[in-house]
């Protein structure tokens, strides 16, 4: 196994943050984040798929902090008091509601709203219809637009996924992160361009005059693009202006990078980008499918990106979903001592199957808790990365093969700065997911007493934080 | 193309459009009828639109839009502009999805997509400059020169002229590069012309006026060039059709036609159209299809054998968009087979690796797209067949049944009161007779897989089971509509009922459309698709189809927003 933690991370906050205001417009990090060299909070948000067996996820007896960890939490063992386990809390959602049941879990976790159908189409009474998109913006992106501790950053949050037939087409099972109503931020799979578009503008090894020749060509074209996209904003229909404020919205985002990769230039001399192992090729006389050959090899690398990504401060939120709801990865293909031949999705629909559901969701603790582990290797600010990294996990259903919505599997690691109580199983019966969201955004420097739809909130959690 | 219940991947979207303005009587048809869609909701066969009557001589068949190129016209553009072959994924993997890609309300550009683009641009413009600068600037490097390749290529590549602004700031971008050389000056005008929305987006808006068009506006020459182009060749206007457009000639109806029938005779055109037609009849569905190959499950079902499948497949689907027969669909008994298909589906051999076309003379391989062995593949589970599905598929895609609701909450508790060890047919069985209603709908679409009980899950056909007992193919159709509801026993009964009248031509018809017009067309009253539909289903030829279709008033127009 190829780990990126071959490599000694050195933070270089500081020095990124006193680059401050170079470039005219360009806005970088607010001063107090550099003060004294203080970590910044950062946001992770991971998701995996199809549901879970509860009775081996959530711990029975003991008290609090003295519980026994069920099988699918054993990979976490050794991060134990870096955990919560969050249970007794409830999808924001009606399972009632027509449309696709992973989509609108995936959904309604995320913004605490009920989705609604992409504008312009419609379901053609289709109960499991696809054409849904969210209705507001999810935690992630809330957090960023609010907090201007999580601004400034070259990269302004990340979204990836490890399940490459989920970032085609359509949003419904896949997206984890939108910027507001039908504004979806798909998820990126593909490592190499994740990868340049973090580390590939910093042009390292080019003197200051040669970067900024560059950097001015870049813009030159991006400011052709720009005015060619605004001609044509100007002579569409009101229907089609989502489609190119949406695009106007790209362009923007690649002007930011640009902009602030001086910044990171000077980041990256000394904190370098990880090393990614190659992904698996795909053997034709195998029966496995190149989304199966690489799942674990592709989610330790976007993983390590978003690592590095925060440990150099290009950004502080992320999302990442190890694969959709729908996801066809068949884990017998992967796991050597698995038995069930069906895909994921359809194993998650196989209603007794308890063993085969435990060990799916075993194999994606493993693969977090590497991440995890990784995180709290990494020095940074007074402490580690994880200390100053907020990770949520969850999953769109709690059961998978009737999608249901209580006791939805979650947990949450690291937060030691925001003084998280970890090392618990905490139960919040009946609570809402939005309940948490707004103790993690009100702990997170942004005080929510409501997240989403109102009617999906019943008072934030105590006891998360100290 | 409908929704499958179920199935994992598909992401149709019905559009709605022109409802609200049908003056049109449904089911007040010219002669074709469907009988009764079953007495009670849900479920029945959709009645077949009006092809007589009043309906909209003008209405357009789409409003006024941008829509963004996907993946493989990018891909195509690109080689076809600038010369060079971009990797197949741009904006999105290469994993297919089960449903047309080019619907033009859902692809939209987020900063993902920006980016993505922005990295393929350098490739592109890198590889073209390369490979192509002295095709590029055939006069040298000249000012003059480099401006004659924007206002030549780069017009191409925007599918109309480029403005003279335009024209300006290109030559200052490539001034910008051009210190380090021409080739990167040249790089950089590609870099920013494939960013560009102008090549990204079709536009279909007529003549540009500030706040988009306020009523029905007629496309440009430029435009109609481009959504023909973009129908036919998944690409930008070929030369021909180029000059037809800059000399506004392909607004008269002769050269229009004209045009249309050159284009069909292209071979790419051919491979585009039966393409694309694998996303509605299945075939294209196959790339998500795992089978078990332990031993005792598939062990045949390799990814070459996958891959041959697949081909063979979209061989047949390409033939009959080309030159076949909408009845062809159901009735034909043409196979493309290699040696390796013919070891595995008993059919004679001897022609090497190579898909050669046969007329298969096994009366288990004369029902057209239903007994396509990729197909049966693509509707079935790893292990064991899928009656569901495939009656679903046959519901959906063949026939066009109404959109069924919802399995209700207990669907899979009712599931699992089933013995484990029942066969299909007596799930099937189980499903039609509870007390909860399964069969409501499930007595709609399950006899129509029931049918295809005799193929395997890599359709495969077996008459008798491994202990010699034949297999029931036998089933009951209820609430399809009186000609064909009754026994059947088995596939060529169930194509014999399907193929009366004009339920498949007329689905046929509308999937056909929304592919072309990148929307659904589930309700209309406009002459020009009903016209089109009646083409269709009186020479049975797609090739008439898409003729009447694009070149039908509806198609030249689109309507604009108060």
């Amino acid at each position: 196994m190829k780990r990126h933690d071959s490599f000694q991370y050195i933070p270089r906050r500081t020095l990124l943050a006193g680059m401050g205001t170079t470039a005219a417009g360009v806005m970088l990090r607010p001063l107090f984040a550099a003060a004294a060299g203080a970590s910044p909070t950062r946001l992770l948000v991971v998701h995996r798929p199809c549901g879970t067996f509860l009775d081996a996820f959530f711990p029975s007896g003991g008290d609090d902090t003295t519980f026994t960890l069920p099988s699918i939490l054993q990979p976490f063992a050794a991060l134990k008091d870096d955990m919560v386990i969050v249970d007794g809390v409830t999808c924001p959602r009606d399972p009632g509601w027509p449309g696709d049941k992973h989509g609108a879990g995936m959904m309604t976790m995320m913004t605490g709203r009920r989705p609604i159908e992409i504008p312009g189409t419609s379901s053609g009474g289709d109960p499991n219809a696809k054409n849904q998109t969210a209705a507001g913006v999810s935690f992630d992106q809330l957090m960023l637009q609010k907090s201007a501790a999580l601004q400034g950053t070259s990269t302004p949050s990340i979204q990836a996924t490890a399940y490459r037939p989920s970032s085609v087409g359509l949003p419904v099972f896949k997206v984890m992160s939108y910027t507001g109503q039908n504004q979806p931020l798909f998820g990126e799979s593909r490592q190499a361009i994740l990868f340049d578009g973090l580390f590939g503008t910093a042009m390292p090894n080019l003197s200051p005059e040669r970067a900024a020749t560059l950097r001015a060509r870049e813009k030159g074209v991006l400011d052709f693009v720009n005015q060619d996209l605004t001609r044509l904003r100007g002579t569409v229909p009101k229907s089609q202006l989502p489609k190119l404020d949406a695009h106007l919205a790209g362009i923007q985002a690649l002007q930011t990078r640009l902009n602030a990769s001086a910044a990171s230039r000077g980041a990256l001399s000394t904190c370098r980008p990880p090393m990614l192992a190659a992904l698996p090729t795909q053997n034709q006389t195998d029966d496995l499918t190149v989304d199966e050959v690489q799942h674990q090899t592709l989610s330790r690398n976007l993983m390590a990106i978003i690592l590095t990504a925060f440990q150099c401060d290009l950004t502080r939120v992320a999302t990442f979903s190890f694969s959709a709801g729908n996801s066809l990865i068949r884990l017998s293909k992967i796991l050597p001592n698995f038995t069930n031949p069906a895909g994921h999705h359809d194993i998650s629909h196989q209603a007794d199957q308890h063993a085969a559901h435990a060990q799916a969701d075993t194999f994606y603790s493993q693969l977090l808790a590497e991440m995890i582990q990784n995180m709290k290797n990494t020095p940074d600010g007074d402490g580690s990365l994880l200390d100053h990294t907020l990770v949520v996990y969850f999953n769109e259903c709690a059961i998978g093969a009737n999608h249901t919505i209580e006791n939805m599997p979650i947990l949450m690691f690291g937060g030691k700065n925001l003084k998280l109580q970890t090392g618990r199983h905490l139960w919040f019966g009946g609570k809402y997911m939005t309940d948490v969201w707004t103790a993690i955004g009100s702990a997170m420097g942004v005080p929510m007493t409501t997240f989403g739809d109102p009617a999906f909130n019943k008072g934030t959690v105590s006891g998360l934080f100290a | 193309m409908r929704n499958i219940l179920l199935m994992r991947t598909s992401v149709m979207a019905a559009f709605t459009f022109g409802a609200s303005a049908c003056v049109g009587t449904v089911g007040s048809s010219g002669g074709e009828t469907t009988g009764p869609v079953g007495g009670a909701s849900p479920g029945g066969v959709v009645p077949p639109p009006s092809s007589g009557g009043a309906c909209d001589q003008a209405a357009s068949l789409v409003p006024a839009r941008v829509w963004r190129l996907t993946d493989q016209q990018y891909v195509k553009a690109v080689s076809q502009v600038f010369g060079v072959v971009v990797p197949a994924e741009v904006t999105a993997p290469d994993t297919q999805p089960a449903d047309f890609t080019n619907l033009s309300e859902i692809v939209s550009i987020d900063s993902r997509a920006a980016a993505a683009y922005s990295t393929t641009a350098k490739t592109a413009a890198l590889a073209a400059v390369t490979a192509n600068l002295g095709t590029f600037l055939p006069c040298g490097a000249s000012d003059a020169c480099v401006q004659s390749f924007i206002r030549n290529r780069v017009s191409r590549a925007f599918r109309r002229p480029v403005t003279d602004a335009e024209v300006a700031s290109l030559m200052s971008l490539y001034h910008m590069g051009a210190t380090d050389g021409v080739a990167t000056g040249v790089g950089l005008v590609i870099e920013a012309t494939l960013q560009s929305p102008s090549f990204l987006y079709r536009t279909e808006i007529g003549a540009p006026v500030a706040g988009g068009p306020k009523a029905r506006v007629s496309l440009t020459a430029y435009e109609l060039a481009t959504a023909i182009s973009f129908a036919l060749l998944d690409s930008v206007p070929d030369d021909t059709l180029w000059k037809k457009a800059d000399d506004q000639s392909l607004l008269t109806s002769r050269v229009l036609a004209g045009e249309i029938d050159r284009l069909m005779a292209l071979l790419e055109v051919q491979e585009n159209l039966g393409y694309n037609a694998g996303f509605w009849l299945g075939v294209e569905r196959l790339h998500q299809t795992e089978k078990e190959t332990s031993a005792g499950y598939f062990p045949e079902f390799t990814p070459a054998l996958k891959q041959e499948l697949y081909d063979s497949s979209r061989l047949f689907v390409r033939d009959i968009l080309t030159r076949g027969k909408v009845t062809d669909l159901l009735t034909s008994s043409r196979m493309y087979v290699n040696d390796d298909l013919a070891r595995i589906y008993g059919l004679p051999g001897g022609m090497g690796s190579e898909l050669v076309a046969m007329d298969v003379t096994l009366p288990e391989r004369a029902a057209g797209i239903l007994t396509q062995p990729a197909v049966l593949a693509a509707f079935s589970r790893p292990d064991r067949g899928d009656p569901i599905h495939r009656g679903l598929f046959v519901y959906n895609s063949i026939i066009c049944g109404t959109t069924l609701p919802e399995p209700p909450a207990n669907a899979l508790a009712v599931a699992a009161t089933f013995p484990t060890d029942a066969s299909e047919r007596e799930l099937a069985s189980l499903r039609a007779t509870n007390s909860n209603g399964c069969g409501t709908c499930h007595g709609l679409f399950d006899p129509l897989g029931l049918a295809t009980e005799r193929y395997d899950p890599i359709g495969r056909y077996h008459a008798a089971d491994k202990n010699g007992a034949p297999i029931d193919a036998s089933a009951v159709l209820t609430n399809l509509g009186a000609d064909v509801d009754g026994p059947i026993s088995g596939l060529p009964d169930l194509v014999d009922k399907l193929k009366i009248g004009r339920r498949v031509s007329d689905c046929a018809a509308t999937n056909m459309a929304e592919f072309v017009l990148g929307r659904s067309v589930v309700t209309d009253n406009s002459c020009s698709l009903q016209e089109s539909r009646n083409q269709l289903a009186a020479s049975g030829s797609f090739r008439d189809y898409f003729r009447a279709l694009l070149t039908s008033p509806g198609f030249l127009t689109r309507d604009g927003e108060n």
